[in-house]
């Protein structure tokens, strides 16, 4: 009678063993794993939020007109047609014809294989004028005070003698991808 | 007399009863061993039971802290953060690299001569590293067209200066054409411009604050 007991005591043992215990036993590694997951996670997300708040003063420290002026500089899209009024505005203020404006987004280099992993696209507009050569001067700094950055590629004149040269100008603007 | 009868005063069976312990012995230490193993596992289960518990209540606890700090980090702030960075990083790259074309035609009527005069002009950004100026220039003598040669070679601002293409028209002028490849620095956005900039708004902020 006692010898059945124990044996009963023994398979129990076993059974619990194999059916219970060690597949818990499996469990516990396993959540051990994502509890050690997670306490990483949390002292990765302590250390990024002593980062955020670092970042955030800075962010602050930029004051919204500036931020606005950013924009201007560095546009977050081509705004073409913004442009070419913006210089038309400049033009008309130097009492300045302006006309034939031809835009292109420069594609990818052909040469690079590849993504184009450029932080910003480049715009390159061209267009003619006619003016005396000091108003094209003062159109050219006019230009050249704009917010937004114009880098001027190309300019071709003649000179004629009444006075008022034509000229071709191409220049490059940008905008943040 | 029945001769089965014994006789003798010894006793056959032992006075003290005799203490068993041969045979029953093993079946006690089996019945210890597995009685053992069972409170045993019985023990081990319970502790992995509650330890895991344990285990996902922690667990629990650090995804809610997780998702707590998740919802504190303003994913839009992030990404304005990190958009004005980009936005600032790129515009300062691109400010290095900006070129303003004012200093040019400043430095062309500085060096051209009294007696000669340029009727066309191009100006052409090719690379940072070249930036191109071809130029018909238009005189009265070939003096001249040598001393404006000379001007234009003692620039150190101007390389691979070429004088070509001389020819006397009918009215005695005569035309000639320059290329010229001008340092970069003539056109520097950063360095001509920006310093004088800043120094007006420094003088500006004197005269404020005087």
């Amino acid at each position: 009678m006692s010898n059945i007991v124990s044996i009963l005591l023994i398979v129990v043992s076993f059974g619990t063993f194999f059916m219970y215990v060690d597949p818990t036993y499996t469990e516990i590694k396993a959540l051990s794993v994502e509890k050690d997951n997670y306490t990483r996670a949390l002292d990765n997300s302590k250390k990024l939020q002593e980062q955020r708040d670092m970042f955030l003063q800075k962010f602050n420290a930029v004051s919204a007109e500036d931020r606005d002026n950013l924009l201007k500089l560095l546009p977050d899209n081509i705004d073409n047609v913004r442009l070419i009024i913006d210089i038309a505005e400049m033009a008309k203020a130097q009492n300045v014809p302006i006309g034939g404006f031809r835009a292109s987004v420069a594609t990818a280099n052909a040469n690079v294989i590849g993504a184009n992993k450029s932080a910003y696209g480049t715009l390159t507009l061209s267009f003619s004028t006619s003016a005396t050569y000091g108003t094209f001067l003062s159109f050219m700094k006019d230009l050249e005070r704009s917010l937004r950055i114009l880098d001027i590629t190309s300019i071709g004149f003649s000179a004629s003698d009444s006075g008022a040269y034509d000229y071709d100008v191409t220049l490059k603007t940008y905008w943040l991808k | 007399m029945d001769p089965r009868f014994q006789t003798s005063f010894i006793p056959k069976k032992p006075i003290v009863a005799q203490v068993k312990s041969g045979s029953s012995s093993p079946i006690n230490l089996f019945t210890l061993i597995s009685t053992v193993l069972f409170f045993a596992m019985i023990a081990v289960s319970a502790g992995a039971f509650l330890y895991k518990g344990l285990l996902v209540k922690q667990i629990g606890g650090g995804k809610a802290s997780l998702d707590r700090a998740r919802d504190a980090f303003d994913p839009e702030l992030i990404s304005q953060i990190v958009r004005l960075d980009s936005r600032i990083n790129t515009a300062k790259a691109l400010m290095a690299s900006h070129v303003t074309v004012n200093p040019l035609f400043d430095f062309v009527s500085s060096i051209t001569l009294q007696t000669v005069r340029f009727k066309n002009f191009n100006f052409s950004y090719l690379a940072p590293d070249k930036i191109q100026v071809s130029m018909t220039g238009q005189t009265r003598s070939y003096a001249s067209v040598a001393l404006q040669s000379d001007t234009l070679n003692e620039q150190k601002s101007l390389k691979n200066v070429t004088i070509g293409d001389m020819v006397l028209d009918a009215s005695g002028s005569i035309s000639f054409d320059v290329t010229a490849v001008i340092d970069p620095t003539v056109l520097s956005y950063s360095t001509s411009i920006a310093p004088a900039a800043a120094d007006d708004g420094s003088a500006q902020t004197n005269t404020q604050t005087q």
